[in-house]
């Protein structure tokens, strides 16, 4: 990959980080895939390896303060990666993986830098100028950010992308073969971030009613989702069986 | 009744609530959370109600930088709320102190990113994104837009509930809180997360196991024997066991992704898994 795409793949990641709630959607793995897949010519597997790399961090929300993993450094790693050597989407997570926490440590470090962007704010409201405000509010942050963000990602991809080859070829079956076993197994981790944090653990069993229908069913996840919110509404009037007054209509 | 000294226009609104809901996150930091992103984006308000007035306005924004954390969609009614307040207190209601302004957010903030954490991003916006990677998975580009959908959303929820805060002010935002239809919602919104999470699970998590056994000159596959009496039975015992490891204390999901690598390597080379 040459210098100038890498660092237009670093540019995307810093982008996607900007923070604005507008930008990050583009950094979604799936999104990535589509972007890249639409780069280097394979949509299909672009967007395979997307989904499955979307998969594992389908419960990754920073949460308050806490990032648990960046999802957008590991898709934007892995998805180039695996696009120009042609790797499995099964691959493409276990390179996504280790990225995506190592993304934490840069995150963090934006996080402690901004600190300082906080105290400039409250300068310059004690000296009344709003433009600084916005400067500290909207731009500086983003800007400090550019080097955390730009420089490991295009080194990454510049010096991993056409070498992935020659690492593909040192790799023995029987590691390959696991990689395929651990990416089967590492959605787990999404699911059950997300069911921790749903918390109620009396409500448990229908974790399991949901996948035993699904693994008997094999019935599409929209169709699923539909009765599932049916049942939810049945469970709550269950329940709460006394009206708790008008503002309270089914 | 006296007349208004000072209203807030349908753009001072808007502006405030659109810049608060896109630029909050920019500055964020570990002391001051969002503060300065909010104190930025209430700058229209505070503008239009104090510009006249330099020390009040100095002390509004000052007041506004305060630390402040929330989930900033629902969240987002306790700043309508504030700027309602704001209003008041520029057009003399004396009886809104600075100190009643920030008990309000501070109350409320922390209700509201519950109620708000799970509602959108541990229910809403994983069944969203599975359904858009199941069409992700069949090739159809449309899947990659499943952020913008859960974007699109969450931030039509925080115009929605800006307005509502602003018109019904702190009163009615405390009585909803209290009200018995936060705990219906969560406890519904629980069984349908339950229910989707389970079926994610099945969908999505895979183990099988190449283990066979000889007995009595037979070969015998023993994931042939899961599929037979209770399929996807090993994803399930895999999930069981991460649930149970990650409620112990000093359980973490970096700990836990290792541990899993580790397993599937090694169960595969020695045939266990495959």
């Amino acid at each position: 990959m040459s210098l100038l795409g890498a660092l237009g793949f670093g540019l995307y990641y810093w982008l996607g980080w900007y923070d604005t709630v507008l930008t990050f959607p583009f950094a979604s793995p799936l999104f990535q895939g589509l972007v890249c897949g639409l780069i280097f010519g394979d949509v299909k597997l672009g967007l395979q390896c997307g989904a499955m790399i979307q998969m594992v961090y389908i419960a990754a929300v920073a949460v308050g303060a806490n990032l648990p993993s960046d999802s957008a450094l590991a898709g934007i790693v892995a998805i180039p990666i695996a696009l120009t050597a042609g790797l499995t989407p099964e691959q493409a997570l276990t390179i996504a993986v280790p990225f995506g926490i190592l993304g934490t440590a840069m995150d963090n470090a934006r996080r402690l830098i901004n600190g300082m962007w906080n105290r400039k704010a409250h300068r310059d409201v004690e000296d009344l100028n709003i433009r600084a405000l916005y400067f500290d509010a909207y731009i500086g942050p983003a800007l400090v950010q550019l080097p955390i963000r730009v420089i490991p990602v295009t080194a990454i991809l510049y010096f991993g992308v056409g070498n992935a080859d020659k690492v593909l070829t040192w790799i023995p079956t029987w590691l390959s073969d696991g990689m395929a076993v651990v990416g089967g197994m590492l959605p787990a981790i999404g699911m059950l971030a997300c069911t921790r944090m749903i918390g109620r653990k009396n409500l448990l069993p229908y974790f399991v009613i949901g996948y035993f229908a699904m693994e008997m069913s094999g019935m599409g996840i929209l169709t699923f989702a539909v009765l599932a919110a049916m049942v939810a509404i049945l469970h709550v009037q269950f329940v709460y069986n006394r009206s708790v007054g008008p503002s309270d209509t089914r | 009744m006296q007349e208004q000294r000072v209203s807030l226009t349908k753009r001072d609104l808007v502006t405030t609530c659109l810049r608060i809901l896109f630029g909050h996150r920019v500055s964020q930091s570990m002391e001051f959370f969002y503060g300065t992103g909010v104190c930025a984006g209430m700058v229209p308000v505070l503008r239009r109600l104090y510009g006249d007035r330099p020390e009040e306005y100095k002390a509004a924004l000052h007041r506004h930088l305060a630390p402040y954390i929330s989930e900033m969609t629902w969240g987002n009614c306790i700043l309508g709320a504030a700027c309602a307040m704001e209003e008041q207190r520029a057009n003399g209601m004396e009886s809104i102190t600075p100190e009643s302004i920030n008990a309000v957010k501070t109350g409320l903030m922390g209700p509201f990113a519950g109620l708000g954490d799970t509602l959108n991003y541990f229910i809403m916006a994983p069944i969203i994104t599975a359904i858009f990677i199941s069409i992700a998975m069949n090739g159809s580009p449309l899947g990659a837009f499943a952020s913008f959908i859960v974007m699109g959303i969450t931030q039509t929820i925080g115009i929605v509930t800006f307005n509502m805060g602003y018109k019904l002010g702190r009163e009615s935002l405390l009585d909803i809180l209290r009200g018995g239809w936060v705990d219906r919602v969560m406890t519904g919104a629980g069984v349908l997360g339950m229910l989707m999470m389970g079926a994610l699970s099945a969908n999505y998590v895979s183990l099988s196991s190449n283990l066979t056994f000889t007995i009595s000159g037979r070969e015998f596959a023993v994931q042939g024997f899961f599929d037979q009496i209770v399929p996807g039975f090993l994803p399930l015992v895999l999930l069981i066991c991460g649930y149970v490891y990650l409620n112990r204390p000093g359980a973490n999901n970096g700990k836990l992704m290792l541990a899993l690598t580790a397993v599937g390597l090694i169960g595969s080379v020695i045939g266990l898994f495959g």
